[in-house]
């Protein structure tokens, strides 16, 4: 061959080298992609599959079986590529694992440009999903286990599942529970109703999940929730259901005669579905949980009921320390269980060496759906040892029921010696300067807080409420100061009103028995006797004064009653009068004059006028 | 020569005054027991003590601040609060038990006090009487009305005292106001008491059945303020909340 015939041979071979990657280039593709090649029996899982060329025929799904495949949607485009055009096609599929256990996708082979291509099989690797042991997960029915369905059309399709792993806990054993609420898309929101029971305690754990099931060849969206329950007793215990206030959208198409004629055109854009939003209770069904108390064999005599696996460790701050310095001790007690309700464990015969000073406890909790609780609680002590020498501080224990190996197990930390050295307090005592420089002196720092001391013995004696005996001391002293106040009030307002009446009495009796007394002075004068008429008419003058005036009137003279004569505002004309008459009965009574019978009747005459003119008057 | 009637009048005052007290040593060696065993650290034995003396009408102030403070020793920290708080009522004044009071308090879980929301009536007469306890304002009546009706009598008897009368009269109305003091207090007395569950759940009726309204935890504070007399009280807190407790989980010591 010669050059230019192998030359041109190159020339062909290449050009059909190049026609046929061109062809190759040119040729349609399919391709298959899963979003995840593992997961749950529940999950659903994507499916897309790309063509790309001029396709002679449908795409054919195999079936799988233990896989449901939907298809999706189908989107198209075209690419421009190297000033070429292709048109691409893209088909999603859905796939609903019915079964824990490794699928594998077949090829999809499609006739593409003439020529027929297949995608690479796919593997899919579906675990059982957790509580379901392997099963399937679909519900029986439409009120499965744990399901309570008000009716599909009062709660628009909406119902609760609830799933606990263990029916026979021990009392204390964490119980988890799954709680799914099937929907079909017309959930638009909710609170739980919280239901409670002393027998149980709950514990609702944070996160959701959301996938979609085919229950009864229904596709459902799932909301599932997590909570942790802990028996409290043993026996029968009704877990209250799982109850929830949903509001639901229902659809509603009107339904008139034209509606239902435009309902065979698609009827959407003619018959307007309106949505309304509807509350309604839903509520799973109450779960029974056959509660076991805790093994009597084996149990410890300080077991307090905690269940769980737990650790123990107890620590001190510092193995050696000065008398009247602090070391702390910490006692922590962490696992998985509930540890809100122990009581503070404490070390004994701590006390017995110095004061010891409780913190407030720490607890911290972690409620965790796939660990189940875990919970720390740390105790911590302040000791300030106050006397010298080495103590073993002893040991923490705890005894605990292990529901997972079903036996007890007892913890035990060892906080050690403890060296208590001599105080250095005293030694820095002497050191210090007699004068020390204030602007170096400190606060006195607080190492820890306790209570008061104990009140002394002397102040717990006596009665501090209002005794019997209290209420009759307050009588006496209170009462009879009273009573005695009360009487002399009594007696001196009764003796003011009876002596008022008396002078009253007296005042107005005066004239009267000065008449008589006169009457009788008149006697004596007529009998001859002047001095004694005159005598006895001094007497009754004055005796009349006294009555008036309320003065002693036996011994009376002008003198006393001249004042009261005065208040009584009696005329200075007839006070002189009176004091006129009062001088000469005083002068012949204590003068010894001789008077006649004549001058004393005289006399007598003047002393009535005078008092019949102060009568009035008094 | 001795006065055979004045020493036989001396003897009956002496007998009487001794036979007031002489409950007081019916409780004297018990208490002296209870000391003792709790300065040993025998804080139980002389918690029963304690309650022993107390249960038998032996009510004294310091007598539950001791207690308290052995409750305390023992971890028991919602009986240590409610004996703090029947210590406040006898002794309201005493810096000892308010010091304790607050500081088994800054121990509770829950944040609260021993004060409840009240009006301003409420608030005028607490201001009155709780500084003083029943028998301080029982004392101070019985006094005052003793000074004035002495210096009434006095008025009366001697022409001289004349000018004390109407200082005397004005000056009953001193023991009236404490009088009436006394009797608000009385009237209107708080029973406080204490959580001693760990955790105690309120309800909104005397049942459990009703609906939890929130939960309370050991030594929290309550408010005593109905009994449906069977095993539910009704209780509130400093923070205003209200509802029913089962009388089981709080402690609350009443005076007999």
């Amino acid at each position: 061959m010669s050059l230019p015939c192998k030359m041109k041979l190159h020339r062909y071979l290449l050009i059909l080298l190049a026609c046929w990657l061109n062809a190759e280039a040119l040729a349609g593709t399919i391709t298959a992609e899963l979003d995840r090649a593992e997961g749950e029996v529940g999950d659903r899982f994507s499916l897309v599959v790309a063509i790309e060329g001029s396709r002679d025929g449908e795409l054919e799904l195999p079936e799988v079986d233990g896989l449901v495949i939907e298809q999706q949607g189908v989107q198209r485009s075209e690419i421009f590529n190297n000033g070429q055009r292709t048109s691409e096609l893209q088909i999603t599929y859905a796939i609903y694992p019915q079964r824990a256990g490794t699928f594998t996708i077949p090829s999809l082979a499609i006739e593409l440009d003439g020529k027929r291509e297949a995608t690479l099989p796919l593997t899919l690797k579906v675990e059982a999903a957790k509580g379901q042991g392997g099963q399937s997960n679909q519900p029986q029915s439409a009120a499965g286990s744990g399901t309570k369905n008000t009716g599909g059309d009062e709660t628009g399709g909406i119902f609760i599942e609830r799933d606990c792993q263990n029916s026979r806990p021990y009392v204390g054993e964490q119980v988890l529970c799954y709680v799914r609420v099937y929907h079909r898309g017309n959930l638009n929101g909710g609170q739980r109703l919280s239901q409670s029971s002393p027998d149980i305690r709950r514990f609702s754990v944070e996160g959701e999940r959301r996938y979609q099931r085919i229950v009864n060849g229904q596709r459902y969206g799932v909301i599932e929730l997590r909570e942790i329950l802990v028996p409290t007793k043993a026996g029968s215990v009704d877990v209250p259901p799982y109850a929830l206030e949903a509001r639901i959208l229902i659809w509603n198409k009107r339904n008139g005669k034209i509606d239902r004629f435009f309902d065979n055109f698609g009827g959407g854009l003619f018959n307007f579905n309106f949505t309304e939003e509807r509350e309604i209770k839903i509520e799973s069904e109450a779960t029974t949980l056959d509660v076991q108390p805790t093994p009597e064999q084996g149990r410890p005599e300080d077991f307090t009921g905690l269940v769980g696996q737990f650790k123990l460790s107890a620590t001190t701050s510092r193995n050696s320390v000065p008398v009247g310095d602090t070391v702390t001790i910490t006692i922590d007690l962490s696992g998985q269980g509930v540890l809100d309700t122990i009581k503070p464990l404490q070390p004994a015969g701590v006390e017995a060496l110095g004061k010891v000073y409780a913190d407030k406890p720490d607890y911290q909790e972690d409620v965790d759906g796939d660990k189940g609780i875990y919970s720390k609680h740390t105790f911590k002590y302040a000791l300030v040892p106050s006397k010298e020498g080495s103590y073993d501080l002893g040991q923490i224990k705890l005894s605990y029921f292990d529901p997972v190996q079903e036996q007890y197990q007892t913890l035990s930390s060892d906080l050690g010696t403890l060296v208590v050295e001599p105080g250095k307090a005293e030694a820095e005592q002497l050191l210090l300067p007699s004068n020390p420089n204030p602007l170096t002196q400190k606060q006195v720092a607080e190492l820890a807080r306790d209570l008061m001391p104990p009140h002394p013995q002397h102040t717990l004696l006596s009665k501090q409420t209002i005794t019997k005996s209290f209420l009759y001391f307050c009588l006496i002293v209170g009462g009879i100061p009273f009573l005695a106040a009360f009487g002399l009030f009594i007696f001196t307002t009764r003796k003011t009103v009876t002596t008022s009446r008396i002078i009253a009495k007296r005042k107005s009796h005066a004239i009267k028995r000065f008449r008589q007394r006169l009457e009788a002075s008149h006697q004596l004068i007529g009998q001859q006797k002047p001095s004694e008429g005159l005598a006895a008419a001094h007497l009754a003058m004055r005796l009349y004064f006294g009555d008036k005036l309320a003065l002693h009137g036996a011994a009376l003279t002008f003198r006393d009653i001249e004042s009261r004569l005065s208040e009584l505002a009696v005329p200075i004309a007839i006070q002189s009068r009176i004091q006129h008459v009062f001088n000469r009965l005083e002068a012949i009574e204590f003068g010894e004059q001789p008077i006649s019978t004549d001058q004393a009747k005289e006399i007598l005459s003047e002393v009535e006028v005078v008092l019949s003119e102060v009568e009035p008057l008094c | 020569m001795l006065n055979l009637k004045l020493i036989s009048w001396i003897s009956v005052l002496y007998v009487a005054f001794y036979s007031f007290l002489g409950l007081a040593n019916d409780f004297e060696s018990k208490l002296i027991q209870a000391t003792a065993l709790f300065d040993q650290g025998k804080n139980e034995d002389a918690i029963r003590i304690y309650e022993d003396v107390l249960a038998n009408g032996h009510i004294n102030g310091h007598v539950y601040y001791n207690l308290g403070i052995a409750y305390y020793r023992q971890q028991r920290l919602g009986d240590a609060v409610a004996a703090f708080l029947a210590a406040k009522r006898y002794l309201p004044r005493d810096p000892d038990v308010t010091a304790n009071l607050r500081f088994s308090l800054s121990r509770i879980q829950d944040q609260l006090g021993v004060e409840v929301p009240s009006g301003l009536s409420a608030k005028f007469v607490n201001a009155f009487t709780g500084p003083f306890s029943e028998r301080e304002l029982a004392l101070a009546t019985t006094i005052l009305v003793s000074l004035a009706s002495l210096g009434l009598a006095l008025s009366y008897s001697a022409a001289r005292f004349r000018s004390l009368r109407l200082v005397a009269w004005i000056g009953y109305v001193l023991p009236m106001i404490s009088g009436l003091l006394l009797f608000l207090k009385l009237t209107y007395v708080e029973t406080w008491g204490a959580v001693t569950a760990g955790s105690a759940k309120v309800f909104s009726g005397p049942n459990t059945s009703n609906t939890v309204l929130f939960e309370i935890h050991n030594g929290a504070p309550v408010l005593a303020t109905g009994y449906d007399g069977a095993n539910f009280v009704r209780i509130e807190l400093s923070d205003g909340k209200k509802g029913w407790i089962a009388a089981q989980d709080i402690r609350i010591f009443t005076p007999m």
